[in-house]
């Protein structure tokens, strides 16, 4: 069986997880590190935007500042996301270990999660292109880049949902329907909070994926840190890249 | 001639097109919205591909300019971005 790396929860900002992602993802590909599942929460919360999108266009950065919630882009594609009450997850490995259709390796790296979520009782799907549903309300977002021949892959499970937070950053195309989008967002995300009927720490759901990622690629996880190389290569990404104006206005 | 659409792909992904426009040809073109290409540097090489472009004209210019399947692009279609730029009044 193959050993792949598992790195427990790092609680950062936003930019400097975005950072150590990028950083894994380059070692990995220098084959520095082994195939890596890592577990992430953020402080301060952190609004994320696609590497597509505009931040002007999506974000109310003002708002944001007054708050207190980071802004950053993301180096993979997909929406603008506030991450608060989650469990972010990311993971590196190589193109070989996925199939090459981007959706059918979107859906395998996600049936982790959807083992892991099993596991704790709760039942889910992958719902093309890049979301995971339970009930037919969404509870994971995922997002993907390859490089090189390989893949960076991260994504959410949400704990808890606060549909009014969101909506105080994220900009609406329209004012008038503003409280509109609140109460849709309340009515297609769902939390682990409202699907368990209970606390579920941050602790156990990571037990729970990483089993589910062993079942999923038939690996066996070994818990080490980042390597001195990755820290060094993050902060220097996060200073450089991932902090800077250019970056995140970039588009 | 400077305009902005939001184009939303029915049951997907969201595109929102700044455009310049002049006499129906494409001056400047910025795609950007919550979708995926891989590799991400080709949405440049899809801009650069339209500037100077008859807004008829789009999926025939992006044909003739991308090798096929060297940029892949998940969440839209090139002919999205010919309709949401014909669907301009």
């Amino acid at each position: 069986m193959t050993i792949w790396r598992v790195v427990r929860q790092i609680e950062a900002k936003g930019a400097m997880q975005m950072a150590i992602d990028e950083a894994m993802l380059i070692a990995r590909i220098r084959k520095k590190i082994p195939n890596t599942l890592r577990f992430f929460t953020w402080k301060p919360a952190c609004v994320t935007i696609g590497f597509f999108q505009s931040l002007r266009q999506e974000v109310d950065a003002e708002k944001a500042k007054e708050l207190g919630i980071d802004v950053v882009r993301r180096y993979t594609g997909g929406g603008a996301v506030l991450h608060d009450r989650e469990l972010t997850y990311s993971i590196v490995l190589s193109e070989k270990d996925v199939p090459s259709d981007i959706i059918e390796s979107y859906k395998k790296i996600c049936s982790g999660i959807v083992n892991g979520l099993k596991s704790i009782g709760i039942d889910s799907e992958f719902m093309p292109i890049n979301d995971i549903l339970v009930n037919g309300k969404k509870i994971s977002g995922n997002a993907q880049t390859r490089r090189e021949g390989f893949v960076l892959q991260h994504g959410t499970i949400l704990m808890d949902v606060d549909a009014k937070k969101m909506f105080s950053v994220l900009k609406v195309p329209d004012e008038k329907i503003r409280d509109k989008m609140i109460k849709s967002v309340e009515e297609r995300v769902t939390s682990l909070k409202k699907e368990a009927g209970r606390e579920i720490g941050c602790r156990e759901l990571e037990d729970a994926l990483i089993k589910g990622f062993e079942k999923a690629f038939g690996a066996e996880f070994m818990e080490a840190g980042l390597t001195d190389w990755e820290l060094r290569q993050a902060e220097k990404l996060c200073r450089e890249k991932y902090s800077t104006r250019k970056w995140c206005y970039w588009r | 001639m400077k305009r902005h659409i939001d184009y939303k792909i029915p049951g997907g992904k969201l595109l929102r097109i700044d455009l310049e426009m002049e006499n129906n040809i494409i001056q400047d073109i910025k795609i950007t919205g919550d979708f995926f290409i891989y590799p991400e540097e080709g949405i440049l090489s899809i801009e650069n591909s339209l500037r100077g472009v008859d807004k008829n004209q789009v999926v025939k210019a992006l044909k003739k300019s991308l090798s096929p399947g060297k940029i892949k692009i998940i969440g839209f279609d090139i002919s999205d971005i010919e309709r949401a730029i014909s669907s301009l009044p």
